[in-house]
């Protein structure tokens, strides 16, 4: 703490937006090439049907959705720490919310391409957005698609606010920082934003508001994509335990992402690392430590209620997920989930950043495989034995998906050399003010 | 000329028939266009369905169709709800002619070798040929006025053989023997209380199938508190057998000793009972020793013997694989004197029909292939038979045609024949075609053309062809200037022979409009010789080693004219439910013995050769017999789409355009190459089985089905019957989607409203709608939980609310209503890898199910036709984000394919999994896409699509009654799947009209129940149960 000074913070985190070097640019090659396939299997996908992934007759969303579900739980844990964690005053939050939010960002971008990739006549996604037209179409709003097109936009855009509101004093920052064409381009992003007292007081009172408007969606938006399976009849999905288990299951997703987005952060930048202290990244741990406590007692009591139901669909479905062909799904998503970030009760471990760092990669292995069980089993197994299926990848969905972290990615390098990635006035605001820390120390 | 849209009018369209027949005989045009008729007869209206009464001649049943066309080209075949044979049914392989008539095998013209000629050239090559030496016509089995024709053309120098792999002719030979008289007979199967069957497969290819289940039905199913029984002895179950009430599994060859144990248990009481020859021929065959070797146990064949004592009201009937044992003409001797020793003869077996039913002799085929050999035939001309694909390799048939000089094809199709003659003059289409069939007396089936021929091709009819060469050769009988004027000429002999009153051309119109001339016959009598009972007719006691039986099924028989169309290749084999296969169907216990493994290839050796075929274990086969299905091992050309099995999934697999060819595909192999080609000494009849050596391997044989439950266990359900030989489980997992009560607990009930239903032109009064909400019974729950939930009002219908019954006590399984809806719902082919990733697109399909029968623990087979249920609560209709689905107001679960942007949420909402997505946009490969119906949208691919009751259909027969200014009569619109039900299982109106048989049905029945009822959907599709004549069954 005592080597950090505004001037220190300033410099380390502006020392990440200098321009790239090889490393960057090469990252970006891969990464680029990546969004390539994903582009090129999805153009694919577009000219000859739908028939280049695994999805089939009984198990009509497969990987698609499974993505959409895992990039909007992503998503949550940006939100939560950005607006929830405000609230609260939470002390770790200041260091990681900029990244964390910009995950955020970007998590909902990706997962919202997905109901678009995962419909058979992509051409015609716009007739799920209600919009007055000669022919006189509506949508219907008891679908629970429908909820999810109002749910996802309303976050991807109350999240975007929310991290330029946020930006805004650090763009100014930037700019003060630097010369020519750049600085009038952080200028205008910096809404001419000076640093008065009449500004932080407007700015303050503004952050919190929307603050205040996000935290609900932290909670709102993955409720409705539950719905999308709860309001169904499908044993697996038809369960009441949905909102919250999802809500659970996408911030344990969500701070699984920021510490495996975070790690290496600071490992590239040595000057976060006296930022985002060990401190920080333990409290994300001891979240994912509570909230796969959740998750781990979400799966034993849909267990429990298969069997006190007596419903034999529901009981069969249950028999199929850890027994039946797709097993292998179930035991590395209960592995992943329930098992791996048990080590992290130990505080050696939540602080050993290989460790947390390999965890957290499991934790979003498993949260991937939640959702594909889910999606999956649910749908091959259901009510008719004539009709039982299976499911197998197939090279469009595995490419989509590569594209989808390849889309993702390009978005956060970008962010790291354009935008701090880190909170600048924050961070200061949490220091002791320059000229009195030799008193109180 | 509206009245000329409605079907059951059509016989009102004779003005239509002959003036479209002018059209078709101007002869081919090559010019394809839109509206193939450029000037178009006076009564044409485009978009206005025409019908054309005409006769099937996929086999030699004679089943009267109905050909559908719109603007002027045949669409679909259905069956001719006048013709006294089916009744308004058609078998799988009837409907299927509509994809032999639009095949892509099709041959586009006359041609030597592949290089074209011109028609006339052609015609005169092979009359100057035929002039030369000897002639062998090999054709198709025709009865009726071609037999004449043909016999003057080829005059004395020639001859002719009708082909066909399974003729009747140790049915002919046994009643040669029996009764002196080589007739095939009638059995009066609605006759009957009790029908035992050896091996007679008469539900799928035995004889003319649509006339036996018709008579199936009135015997069997559940009427007036009374049902027959039918008890199949075979080795191999077949779907014949699944559907028994009782089906005794007898060691390979040995139905005749189970046959004469019953004729010698029922002697002491019979009218025969003082024939002492009889008596001592009999005596052989104690229940003792017929038990021994037959492994039927002495108490299951007294019950046997005692339930087949009716006085006169039982019939038993062989054929199928019991028949083709090399013993088929002993065993008909045997079921002879079962009939006889019961008083059955003049009863339910008649005499007197001179059914003209199957080939010559397969040894007249021997002899043939002999002379070929020899150099005997100048000209061997062959028409629309198969016999180098059909024959054993054993027959030399291919190496002795190779020895005629003149080898002639004139088959429609380019085939394994036609590929091995000079030259191919490919003659059109039945459905393009005059022609006249006589199945037996009484029976004059009119074939007329529904078409123009088909643009493109450069083909002659047969008939035509005849007569042209019959011209050159100077023959007196081909002075007909058309084949048409030789039907009329002939129809104008046979009014003064059946001496029908008035002008010839009324006569001759009915008979077009009604599809024939239809009659009764006179039964004669016939009394049992004793050459029935001489010594050397007792078949053999020693049961075969293990055996292979090729066996015909509903969907392909020896013949292999089905093998290459996709309809029969995609629709799952109703027993195993397989697609686009051959397989080996093997015991549990023997799959244990021999090691093999379901799903697994096994190495079939026999004396003609090995083959490796996947194993299928069930328990609808004897131990120690494998079979295998005929038919299959053919080519068809089907586009290749790309394949990604067994390929890397991390790199791309990407077609392109070009790559969607349509190439010959082989589906299967032939069971021919397994046999030899060995006859039965007395009739002839080809000897479909033949001693076998089965080697397993742990190749996995990549057999596709379309069931779930192959391949997935359900741990819970999980029991010895389902894990032998890792069969899988294929039972109903207690989720009732076939129920079953038995006849005792129906006693009682008997005033269940009588089934008899289907209300073919029939017109029913019609009560005028009701305001009542369609809900009935259930309006009152249903307004308690609408309130309770304070959800929407229930949807309540103005005046139509579309329903339907289907009758599991009736089903069959045989698939014919899947047909029916591939062909009227333009539902596409997928194939093999497709079906095995789950993307078949079956609108309507027969769920196998198996259960465990309680005494033998053993598995009985179910079936249910599943379609959309049009539920009145669905759960499809909510999630659509688009309103692509939505219930209309006659309560269908309407889908409108333009509005779908393809979520797929609906799909997976469906309690059932009746809907179907287009995965991609599939090939009709041409001119296929000629088939399809211009009343049914085909569907693009990102679009869902499921069964909406054929609401196109519902449209046309409103629209009709609506230009008429009356209500629409029940029974007016059929559903195609209920129209083509053998059985009658399938009942569909408006639930509101309370006269409506479907309402009938609905409120009087206590066996109805609808599948799920605990997902509360409220489906429009009322299942009765199946009906079993006590506990022995599940």
């Amino acid at each position: 703490m005592s080597n950090v000074t505004y001037a220190s913070i300033n410099d380390d985190i502006l020392h990440s937006m200098r321009p790239p070097g090889k490393t960057w640019f090469a990252s970006m090659a891969i990464i680029l090439t990546m969004l390539g396939m994903g582009i090129f299997a999805f153009g694919y996908q577009i000219r000859h049907g739908m028939e280049g992934s695994g999805i089939n007759n009984p198990i009509g969303w497969g990987v698609y959705i499974t993505n959409f579900v895992f990039w909007v739980g992503i998503g949550h844990a940006g939100t939560l720490i950005s607006a929830v964690l405000f609230l609260v005053r939470a002390p770790f939050r200041t260091s990681i919310y900029r990244a964390s939010e910009a995950m955020t960002v970007f998590a909902v971008m990706t997962a919202a391409l997905f109901p678009l990739i995962h419909i058979g006549r992509v051409w015609n996604f716009y007739w799920l957005i209600p919009y007055p037209n000669q022919r006189l179409l509506w949508v219907n709003f008891k679908s629970p698609l429908l909820w999810d097109v109002f749910a996802v936009n309303t976050y991807m855009s109350v999240s975007i606010l929310f991290f330029l509101v946020g930006l805004v004093p650090d763009f100014a920052v930037v700019r003060d920082e630097s010369k020519g064409l750049k600085r009038l381009f952080y200028g205008i992003a910096a809404l001419g934003f000076r640093g008065t007292n009449h500004e932080w007081k407007h700015y303050m009172r503004a952050y919190l508001l929307f603050a205040a408007i996000a935290t609900p969606l932290v909670f709102s938006v993955h409720s409705i994509v539950s719905w999308d399976f709860a309001m169904s009849s499908i044993p697996g999905w038809h369960t009441t335990i949905f909102p919250p288990y999802f809500v659970a299951g996408a911030i344990f997703s969500g701070c699984a992402m920021v510490l495996t987005l975070l790690l290496p952060l600071r490992a590239i930048f040595p000057g976060f690392k006296d930022i985002i202290k060990m401190k920080d990244m333990e409290a994300m741990a001891k979240m994912i430590m509570f909230t796969g406590v959740i998750v781990t007692y979400a799966y034993s009591i849909e267990f429990f209620i298969a069997y006190y139901s007596g419903a034999k669909y529901e009981k069969a479905l249950f028999w199929f997920r850890p027994f039946g062909e797709l097993k292998f799904f179930f035991f590395l998503m209960v592995f992943c989930n329930c098992v791996s970030p048990l080590p992290l009760w130990i505080k050696k471990i939540r602080t050993n950043v290989p460790a947390l760092f390999l965890i957290s990669i499991l934790v979003n292995i498993g949260m991937w495989m939640e959702r594909f069980n889910i999606v999956v089993t649910s749908l091959a197994h259901d009510f008719d034995p004539y009709a039982w299926g299976s499911y197998t990848f197939e090279w469009v969905e595995i490419w989509i998906t590569i594209g989808s972290f390849g889309w993702f990615s390009m978005w956060f390098f970008i962010f790291v050399k354009i935008m701090p990635s880190l909170a600048v006035a924050e961070l200061k605001e949490a220091l002791v003010p320059p000229m009195r820390s030799a008193h109180h120390e | 000329m509206t009245k000329g849209i409605n079907r059951r009018d059509f016989f009102k369209v004779a003005a239509v028939s002959g003036a479209a027949a002018a059209v078709a005989g101007c002869g081919s045009d090559p010019v394809e266009t839109i509206i193939p008729m450029l000037v178009p007869p006076s009564e044409y209206q485009p978009g206005v369905v025409f019908n054309f009464a005409s006769t099937c001649t996929e086999c030699s049943g004679g089943c009267g169709l109905v050909i559908k066309t719109r603007e002027g080209r045949a669409i679909k075949a259905e069956g001719n709800p006048l013709h006294p044979l089916n009744r308004g049914s058609i078998c799988p392989q009837g409907q299927s002619s509509m994809q032999a008539m639009y095949s892509p095998s099709r041959s586009k013209g006359p041609n030597q070798q592949g290089a074209p000629v011109k028609w006339d050239e052609g015609i005169a090559a092979l009359a100057t040929a035929m002039k030369g030496g000897k002639t062998l016509y090999i054709g198709k089995p025709r009865s009726g006025s071609f037999k004449k024709l043909l016999a003057g053309v080829l005059g004395t120098d020639g001859s002719s053989l009708q082909f066909e792999m399974s003729p009747y002719a140790s049915i002919a030979k046994g009643n040669e023997i029996a009764f002196g008289t080589a007739e095939v007979p009638q059995y009066a199967i609605g006759e009957a209380k009790v029908l035992v069957s050896f091996g007679a497969d008469f539900m799928e290819s035995w004889m003319n199938s649509q006339a036996n289940l018709r008579d199936y039905t009135k015997m069997h199913a559940f009427s007036h508190g009374q049902k027959g029984k039918f008890i199949h002895v075979s080795t191999h179950q077949s779907m014949t057998g699944s559907n028994a009430d009782q089906w005794l599994s007898v060691k390979p060859g040995q139905e005749a000793q189970v046959a004469l144990g019953m004729a010698a248990a029922l002697l002491p009481g019979s009218a025969m009972a003082g024939n002492e020859g009889l008596k001592s021929y009999l005596s052989g065959f104690s229940l003792e020793k017929v038990s021994e070797r037959t492994g039927v146990s002495v108490k299951v064949l007294e019950e046997l013997a005692k339930d087949f004592a009716q006085g006169g009201a039982s019939l038993a009937i062989a054929g199928g694989n019991a028949q083709s044992t090399g013993e088929g003409a002993k065993l008909q001797v045997a079921v002879n004197l079962l009939n006889v020793v019961a008083g059955n003869l003049g009863k339910t077996v008649l005499f007197g029909a001179e059914t003209q039913m199957g080939g010559d002799s397969l040894s007249k085929m021997a002899d043939a292939i002999k002379q070929m050999a020899a150099g005997a035939y100048q000209v061997v001309v062959i028409e629309n038979v198969n016999p180098a694909y059909a024959l054993p390799k054993g027959a030399g048939f291919a190496e002795a045609l190779a020895k005629v000089p003149m080898v002639v094809s004139l088959s429609t199709e380019e085939d394994e024949t036609s590929a091995l003659a000079h030259m191919h003059l490919p003659t059109s289409h039945t459905v393009e075609s005059w022609g006249d069939l006589n199945p037996r007396k009484g029976i004059h089936s009119l074939i007329q053309p529904a078409m123009a021929k088909l643009p493109g091709y450069e083909t002659l009819e047969l008939g035509d062809l005849l007569l042209a060469l019959g011209k050159q050769l100077g023959a007196a009988e081909a002075s007909a200037a058309t084949y048409q004027d030789y039907i009329k000429a002939a129809w104008m002999g046979y009014q003064k022979d059946w001496a029908v009153a008035g002008p010839f051309e009324a006569f001759w119109k009915k008979s077009l409009q009604q599809g024939g001339h239809f009659g009764e016959f006179a039964p004669k009598s016939v009394s049992l010789q004793s050459s029935a009972y001489a010594a050397e007719m007792a078949p053999k006691a020693e049961a075969a080693g293990l055996t292979l039986l090729a066996v015909n099924s509903s969907m392909h028989d020896a013949n292999g004219a089905g093998g290459n169309r996709s309809w029969l290749l995609e629709i799952p084999h109703p027993v195993t439910q397989l697609v686009w296969d051959s397989w080996l169907e093997v015991h549990p216990d023997t799959a244990v013995e021999l090691g093999l493994k379901h799903g697994n290839f096994a190495e079939v050796k026999t004396a003609a050769g090995t083959q490796k075929l996947g194993v299928f274990v069930n328990y609808g086969i004897a131990r120690g017999v494998v079979a295998v299905p005929t038919g299959l091992g053919r080519n068809i050309p089907f586009p290749t789409y790309i394949s990604t099995r067994g390929k890397s999934l991390l790199m791309p697999h990407v077609e392109m355009a070009a790559d969607v060819t349509i190439k010959p595909l082989q589906v299967g192999l032939s069971a021919a190459q397994l046999l030899d080609f060995k006859l039965d000494p007395l009739s002839g009849d080809l000897v479909f089985t033949t001693a076998v050596e089965v080697k397993a391997t742990d190749e996995d044989a990549y057999m596709v089905t379309p069931e779930g439950t192959a391949k997935h266990h359900d741990i819970a359900a999980l029991s010895l019957e389902y894990t032998k030989a890792n069969m899988g489980d294929r039972s109903l997992k207690g989720r009732g989607f076939v129920k079953m009560t038995s006849v005792e607990a129906m006693q009682g009930h008997s005033e269940e409203h009588d089934l008899e239903h289907h209300l073919r032109h029939r017109h029913y009064e019609t009560t005028l709608p009701d305001n009542t909400s369609f809900y009935q019974e259930r309006a009152a729950d249903v307004a308690y939980h609408v309130e309770w939930s304070k959800r929407d009002k229930p949807v309540y219908y103005e005046s139509h609310k579309w329903e339907m019954a289907v009758d599991l006590d009736r089903c069959i399984g045989c698939s014919a209503c899947v047909v029916a809806c591939y062909a009227e719902n333009n539902v596409s082919v997928v194939g093999k890898e497709r079906m095995s990733k789950g993307r078949e697109m079956a609108w309507i399909h027969i769920a196998r199910y198996q259960e465990p029968n309680h005494e033998t623990g053993e598995l009985e087979t179910y079936f249910t036709p599943q379609m959309c249920g049009q539920c009145a609560n669905a759960g499809c209709e909510p999630v659509c984000p688009v309103y692509a689905t939505y219930h209309n107001d006659e309560g269908i679960n309407a889908m409108i394919y333009n509005r779908c942007v393809g979520t797929r949420y609906c799909a997976n909402n469906c309690a059932y999994k009746q809907r179907r997505f287009n995965w991609r946009t599939y090939e009709f490969p041409a001119p296929l896409h000629m088939q399809l119906n211009p009343a049914v949208t085909v569907r693009e691919k990102g679009v869902m699509e499921k069964c909406n009751f054929c609401f196109s259909r519902v449209r046309a027969g409103k629209d009709l009654a609506k230009d008429q200014g009356r209500e629409v009569f029940d029974g007016e619109i059929l559903t195609a799947c209920q129209e083509t039900c053998p059985t009658d299982a399938i009942s569909f109106g408006n639930i509101k009209d309370s006269k409506a048989k479907v309402t009938q049905i609905k409120t009087t029945t206590n066996r109805g129940y609808t599948q799920l009822d605990e997902v509360n959907y409220l489906p429009a599709v009322t299942y009765l149960k199946k009906i079993n004549h006590d506990n022995k069954k599940a």
